[in-house]
């Protein structure tokens, strides 16, 4: 079992979320399952996510009005919450909510 | 300490969701009957002598609103005839119960009253209709049908006019079903207080900027006796966002809702857009923006077992339906043969003409409205045949 | 009653889980994203379509002339970042057809309404001028509480030299914000104004006030706004709930004519926030996310930030609902009225004020009589409840509950102030709804009392002449 590196992003007023950090550098631990964005979601809320989780999640799945990128492509391509994390992704969370 | 009433020496009761102020219970009563009584005045809603059909369901808008009219028709003497008026869906459950509210309203109002049901209309019941299409579709058939039985019944009735219970709330969530639905047609009339003047029976709504949180206080301060169970069969889901989101922005500004309404009024349609025209149904002589309405397909669908005819993208239907009438006048150019019977048609596509005798149908008189009350008899009939024109699809 | 309707069952598609490996629509490659409802495109070929739209919509409106000069507004968001990059790839000769008007650039900084420190305002300002001042175009700099000590019109001659040229040092930056009287004032305004939903709605049209303003001086004939469709159809519903209904098309459409000198236009108002975002990740095009007055905030704070929240909920469900809400905005209009009197003095646009008796605002009108007069007094008036239902009626039942209702004494003050009477019958619907939410009046910017000071001037001139007048419509503007 190994760690999986991944890059995190968050931009467009989500990272105001993270105590205003852009761009994080993760070690996913070694896990039993796979891990996939659903499941990173989770790791998110729990390790990284500072504040209002409700602003950045519903439910299972990202807010509405959050763009998610998987090296720089629509996670609507990738399979969403079942796309399987590969080694030194890439993932891009940007709010385009007005509001922030 | 006991908040007095705005407007005289007695203690408030309630602070009016619509401007905020501490009323006392009879303080509030006449403020709201002033205000119906405005609405009906500003906007002529009453001609002295008419029959007006009160569309009575048994819930909280159209008993209030029955309620009401009859107090302000006796103190303002408008001088109208007012009966009750209501459909019989078939929904067992539901219907049925609300329906004995209606009866005893009857009573306690002296009102004389009218019921007229799916089932003698068009031959199926709600219930009937859900074991076919499911409950997803379900509420387009009761949409749909409802507003044609409730003119059938005025009709029978003799009446001149019908008024609903239609709230400031139901109006300001139809203006933004419409919004989101890109229907510039209906946005346009969902905000007229009378539709319908052109060929069907004039429809109010003097209820139109009444808060339904004020009418549900005015029902439970009178004590007024209403059903209030939703219909059994889950309303449309998308119309329940809608909704959620008028709640939402009413609990920020409680004007909202009316402001709302003040939008729908003060829009303004580009000249170059479109709309469609009304005309009449070829088949049934009721108002249809197409060349068949919208009940005549459905009931047509479920008469030939293919509910879902008549539910989906509104174009592609009316294409399809375009192209069926333009084969069916070929058709009936070819031939005249009466229908009698489901069975004798499920083949014979090109062989008996609608047309035919939706021509007939106006012979007599020049009169659409008039001349559709001797035909709903005829109706009851016609509606159940099938049209061959539309056996295809 | 149950209150669906004929015709509604034709519910928006839901959106569909893609499940196998999308291919570019338009040339075979792997895709990278999927836009409206079910579109997939590779890189290059949503570079391709994403210009072409910009320069299709701007071709297509034939209202900017060769060597125009535009103002463009940059917020440091998304939406005005990705703009700034499609006009200054635009401008370059590298473009097919080049654009050829001449852009300036503008940033209003709207830090005060939050509360934001001087050092945290100026930190904002250096990072928008940054990516401002790379473009090589002039650059402004504004700050929103300027907009309290406007004129209330604007001459082109009196070029002010304190914000002529390109602030290029951060001295200069630092200038920016000795507007100390000002902030003072607008901070007042913006604390009697009791809820957020007025807030949002005032600063909107201070800001436009300062775009026009700083136009006409600097001799700009156009204002151009990055405002994409998810905005715009925020906007929509947003002025749907506001009773700004009349305004929807001003308010959204590609061209806004409300300022007769000054058309603001929204080149990019067919751009999803999604295509924005994706244009800027796929560009490297940098942007600066500056807090506002409903960020981190609760969906129920404002009616716009309760109305963002729907939209894109919905739009997550149904992939068409932006584009819905946008056809029925194209197929609006606002009709413009001749005379700058029939302009709201807050917003611009005309009023959607002259009701018939039978309406919404009407309706409002008796409600709040019927609540707040005791019944022998209406039953006096409400014979002639016409009268009531006028636009500026001044029935004795109306003052009354004027008075009772606010006790702000600004009834008294008659001979200085401007009354809340004097006050609203210059504004429309919705800019009344905000001032029902504003304790004081006369905490209003000065270019806006001053205009409705003139205009009360004017109206009352015109009632001591009315009788020496030959032909009354014909008085001279």
């Amino acid at each position: 079992m190994m760690k999986t590196p991944i890059t995190l992003e968050f931009s467009g007023g989500a990272e105001l979320l993270f105590d205003k950090v852009k761009k994080h550098n993760v070690e996913l631990p070694a896990s039993e399952k796979k891990w996939t964005i659903g499941n990173l979601l989770l790791y998110i809320k729990d390790n990284l996510l500072k504040e209002r989780p409700e602003l950045f999640m519903q439910g299972e799945t990202v807010r509405p009005g959050i763009l998610v990128l998987v090296n720089d492509a629509d996670w609507e391509l990738m399979g969403e919450l079942d796309y399987e994390i590969q080694p030194n992704d890439r993932i891009v969370f940007i709010s385009t909510l007005h509001g922030g | 300490m006991p908040i007095k009433c705005n407007l005289c020496e007695a203690g408030a009761i309630l602070k009016r969701p619509k401007t905020g102020d501490a009323l006392c219970k009879n303080c509030f009563y006449f403020a709201f009957e002033e205000e119906v009584h405005k609405t009906i005045t500003d906007a002529n809603l009453f001609v002295r002598g008419e029959t007006v059909a009160i569309g009575a369901s048994g819930g909280k808008d159209s008993t209030v609103l029955a309620y009401v009219l009859k107090a302000l028709n006796q103190r303002y003497d408008y001088g109208v005839n007012l009966v009750l008026l209501s459909v019989d869906e078939g929904i067992t459950g539901y219907r049925d119960d609300s329906l004995e509210t209606v009866k005893r309203n009857q009573q306690q109002y002296d009102l004389p009253l009218k019921i007229v049901s799916y089932e003698e209309l068009y031959g199926w019941t709600m219930d009937a209709i859900v074991k076919q299409i499911g409950l997803k579709n379900n509420c387009t058939f009761c949409g749909v049908f409802r507003r044609q039985a409730l003119d059938r019944g005025a009709i029978l009735m003799k009446v001149d006019r019908i008024v609903t219970g239609h709230n400031a709330d139901d109006i300001a969530e139809t203006v933004i079903m419409n919004v989101l639905r890109g229907d510039i047609g209906r946005l346009q009339r969902c905000t007229a207080i009378t539709t319908g003047t052109e060929g069907a029976l004039p429809r109010s709504k003097p209820f139109k900027y009444t808060y339904e949180k004020e009418i549900v206080m005015y029902a439970y301060f009178k004590k007024l006796d209403y059903f209030s169970t939703e219909c059994i069969y889950s309303p449309n889901a998308y119309r329940g966002f809608a909704r959620a989101y008028i709640k939402d922005l009413e609990k920020i500004r409680p004007s909202a809702i009316i402001d709302i309404i003040h939008s729908g009024e003060s829009l303004s349609v580009k000249k170059a857009v479109k709309l469609p025209t009304q005309g009449t149904c070829e088949r049934c002589g009721y108002i249809s923006s197409n060349p068949l309405c919208k009940a005549c397909i459905l009931l047509e669908g479920l008469n030939r077992g293919l509910p879902r005819l008549g539910i989906g993208k509104s174009h592609k239907e009316r294409r399809k339906l375009n192209e069926m009438l333009a084969q069916k006048e070929e058709a009936g150019n070819e031939k005249t043969t009466p229908d009698n019977s489901r069975e004798t048609t499920e083949n014979a596509s090109s062989e008996k003409s609608a047309s035919g005798s939706s021509k007939q149908k106006c012979e007599n008189c020049s009169c659409g409205q008039k001349c559709l009350a001797e035909k709903v008899e005829d109706l009851q009939l016609d509606r159940r045949k099938i049209d061959p024109a539309l056996i295809d699809f | 009653m149950c209150s669906v309707q004929e015709g509604e069952d034709v519910s928006p598609a839901r959106k569909e889980k893609i499940v196998e490996e999308r291919t570019c629509m338009k040339c075979e490659k792997k895709a990278v994203l999927v836009t409206r409802v079910n579109d997939a495109f590779c890189k290059e070929c949503f570079m391709v379509y994403v210009t072409h739209k910009f320069r299709a919509a701007i071709g297509k409106s034939k209202l900017i002339r060769d060597g125009e000069s535009v103002l463009v507004g940059v917020s440091g968001g998304q939406a005005s970042s990705c703009l700034l990059h499609l006009i200054q790839e635009g401008l370059s000769g590298r473009a097919h057809k080049k654009l050829r008007f001449k852009p300036g650039l503008v940033f209003i900084d709207e830090g005060a309404t939050i509360g934001m420190s001087a050092e945290e305002r100026l930190a904002n300002c250096t990072q928008v001028l940054e990516i401002m001042e790379k473009t090589g175009f002039p650059c402004y700099l504004k700050a929103l509480e300027q907009a309290m000590e406007l004129e209330k019109e604007a001459f082109t001659n009196t070029a002010d030299q304190t914000d002529t040229a390109s602030v290029t040092s951060v001295e200069n930056l630092t200038k920016l914000h000795r507007y100390d009287k000002a902030e003072e004032e607008l901070l007042a305004l913006m604390d009697s104004l009791k809820s957020v939903s007025a807030k949002e709605d005032l600063i909107k049209s201070l800001r436009q006030k300062i775009l026009i303003d700083l136009a006409l001086k600097k001799g700009y004939s156009k204002v151009m706004l990055g405002d994409c469709s998810t905005r715009l159809a925020v906007q929509l519903l947003t002025d749907i709930a506001q009773g700004r209904g009349a305004h929807v098309a001003m308010d959204t459409a590609f061209a806004d004519n409300r300022c007769n000198d000054i058309t603001i236009v929204r080149p990019i108002r067919d751009f999803s926030s999604k295509e924005v975002a994706m244009f800027n990740i796929l560009n490297n095009v940098p942007s600066v996310f500056i807090p506002r007055i409903t960020t981190k905030a609760a969906d129920s704070v404002s009616i716009e930030h309760l109305t963002e929240r729907f939209v894109t909920g919905l739009q997550a469900e149904y992939p068409s609902t932006t584009s819905n809400i946008m056809r029925t905005g194209e197929k609006l209009h606002t009709e413009k009225k001749s005379s700058s009197e029939n302009q709201c003095a807050i917003c611009q646009a005309p009023l959607d004020t002259d009701v018939p008796p039978s309406s919404a605002l009407s309706a409002v009108r008796f409600s709040e009589t019927v609540s707040r007069c005791s019944s022998v007094t209406l039953s006096i008036f409400s014979t002639d409840t016409a009268c009531c239902g006028g636009g500026t009626c001044q029935s004795e039942g109306q003052k009354e509950s004027e008075c009772c209702g606010q006790g702000d004494g600004s009834c008294q003050s008659k001979e200085s102030k401007l009354t809340r009477d004097e006050v609203e019958s210059a504004l429309c619907y919705a800019c009344r709804l905000l001032i029902k939410d504003l304790g004081d009046v006369s905490k209003l910017p000065k270019h806006i009392l001053d205009d409705i000071s003139q205009r009360q001037r004017r109206t009352k001139m015109k009632s001591e002449i009315e009788d020496f007048l030959l032909d009354p419509s014909n008085t001279p503007d």
